[in-house]
């Protein structure tokens, strides 16, 4: 009652205060039980906890070393890899021409990373054969 | 004492001004110093400086302008009067911000004529933001800031205590943001300690906070814990989480990571920030 009456007192101010603050309030409670709600989620649903360590060649550059290839690192599964390495390999009819390997410090899961290799021969002649051959967990 | 130098120095402008102003700068550059000279150690700091994104940068540092005149407003160099005033001492902190950081990345070695302009300015620029922030804090902490605290504290409404708890969650999450633990800790832990984590945060930012203000400064009014919670603890929390965010996205450890990821280095920064904004609330 008393309350009611200051408010009324000192006038609009006040009261747009009491407002904002609800929508402040209220905005941000939401903020929080959606990402304590999309961690719960994830939680329940993550299956797999291992990691899958995949690649992609992306594009192939001349440049002065040699020929650069653009590859694409993703991790499949639901859990981080630390220190993945990746190895490719220059093919012509079964035969290993060239090798050359990447290193990841880390993979985490559902997260993809860019990574380059550089080849003397040029990879487009070849077929590449581009594998994930360690990791490590982090 | 400080309130007698207080008055005198309003009433009488004079010599005392040019040596008010000097000491001013001097403590702009100690609270520089001392605010941000963990971050000039840390090598994830200086190879932001040449692999940061530059509209990232450029973003930071545009961000920066009125987060500094804001802050100048409510602890700046002296007391001000008009939006003026806290423009030239936003711009006073920014200078002393980055002279701080030139001087001290250059004592150190960590600047070399063979580095490319691009990359010198790129490592000064990122560690001016925390430097200049801290210049603006470190000349009200340090200095004689009873008037000020006291003229502060009557004028200071709902959204400038979120303001603070916003400057104080930037603060401490632009000091561990950078490293490379933030993003190692997320691997490491399940989305289960993530939630546990955000539980941890929003006691300890609530405990902080209401287990302090009893002996502090700006008690909650009649509203009651529920309100102080809701009002202040989740809010804050919010506002620590959103910047956690920013400063993720701005270096770049948002960079092709899944959600899951981000939400989880999001909690692990957001532990840090949260602290900073309760903390900010009562220092400030």
């Amino acid at each position: 009652m008393k309350q009611a009456e200051q408010s009324e007192r000192s006038g609009e101010s006040k009261l747009r205060g009491t407002t904002l603050e609800w929508i402040v309030a209220a905005v941000s409670a939401a903020i929080v039980a959606a990402m304590i709600g999309f961690v719960l989620f994830q939680a329940f649903q993550k299956a797999d906890t291992y990691a899958d360590p995949v690649a992609v060649v992306k594009s192939v550059t001349p440049v002065s070393d040699g020929y650069r290839v653009e590859i694409s690192a993703r991790n499949r599964g639901g859990a981080t890899a630390a220190n993945v390495k990746f190895r490719a390999g220059l093919q012509s009819g079964g035969r290993n021409i060239e090798t050359a390997e990447v290193t990841f410090s880390y993979l985490p899961s559902h997260s993809r990373r860019q990574g380059v290799l550089i080849f003397a021969n040029d990879p487009r002649a070849y077929s590449i054969a581009l594998q994930a051959v360690s990791y490590t967990a982090p | 004492m400080n309130t007698e130098q207080g008055q005198m120095e309003s009433e009488q402008p004079g010599d005392d001004s040019v040596v008010e102003t000097l000491t001013g700068l001097g403590r702009g550059f100690g609270g520089a110093l001392l605010f941000a000279l963990p971050l000039f150690m840390t090598m994830e700091m200086w190879w932001l400086g040449f692999y940061m994104d530059r509209s990232r940068l450029l973003l930071l540092l545009l961000l920066n302008i009125p987060l500094l005149i804001v802050l100048s407003h409510h602890a700046g160099f002296e007391k001000t009067k008009c939006w003026w005033d806290d423009l030239r001492d936003a711009g006073i902190a920014f200078g002393i911000g980055l002279t701080t950081c030139g001087a001290i990345l250059a004592v150190l070695g960590l600047l070399d004529p063979a580095m490319t302009a691009d990359e010198i300015i790129g490592k000064i620029a990122v560690q001016t933001v925390p430097a200049s922030i801290g210049a603006l804090l470190g000349s009200s902490q340090l200095g004689t800031d009873s008037v000020d605290a006291e003229e502060l504290s009557e004028t200071q409404t709902y959204l400038s205590q979120l303001f603070l708890m916003c400057i104080g969650a930037l603060f401490l999450g632009l000091n561990v943001a950078p490293t490379e633990e933030m993003v190692l800790i997320s691997y490491k832990m399940t989305e289960w300690h993530a939630v546990a984590l955000i539980a941890l945060s929003i006691i300890v930012m609530h405990g902080f906070t209401y287990a302090l203000e009893f002996s502090g400064t700006a008690p909650m009014p009649e509203r009651g814990r529920w309100a102080a919670f809701f009002f202040f603890t989740v809010v804050g929390y919010a506002i620590a989480i959103c910047v956690s965010l920013y400063v993720l996205w701005t270096f770049g450890r948002t960079q092709d990571a899944s959600w899951t990821q981000i939400m989880i280095t999001a909690t692990v920064l957001g532990f840090p920030a949260a602290v900073g904004a309760a903390a900010a609330r009562l220092i400030l």
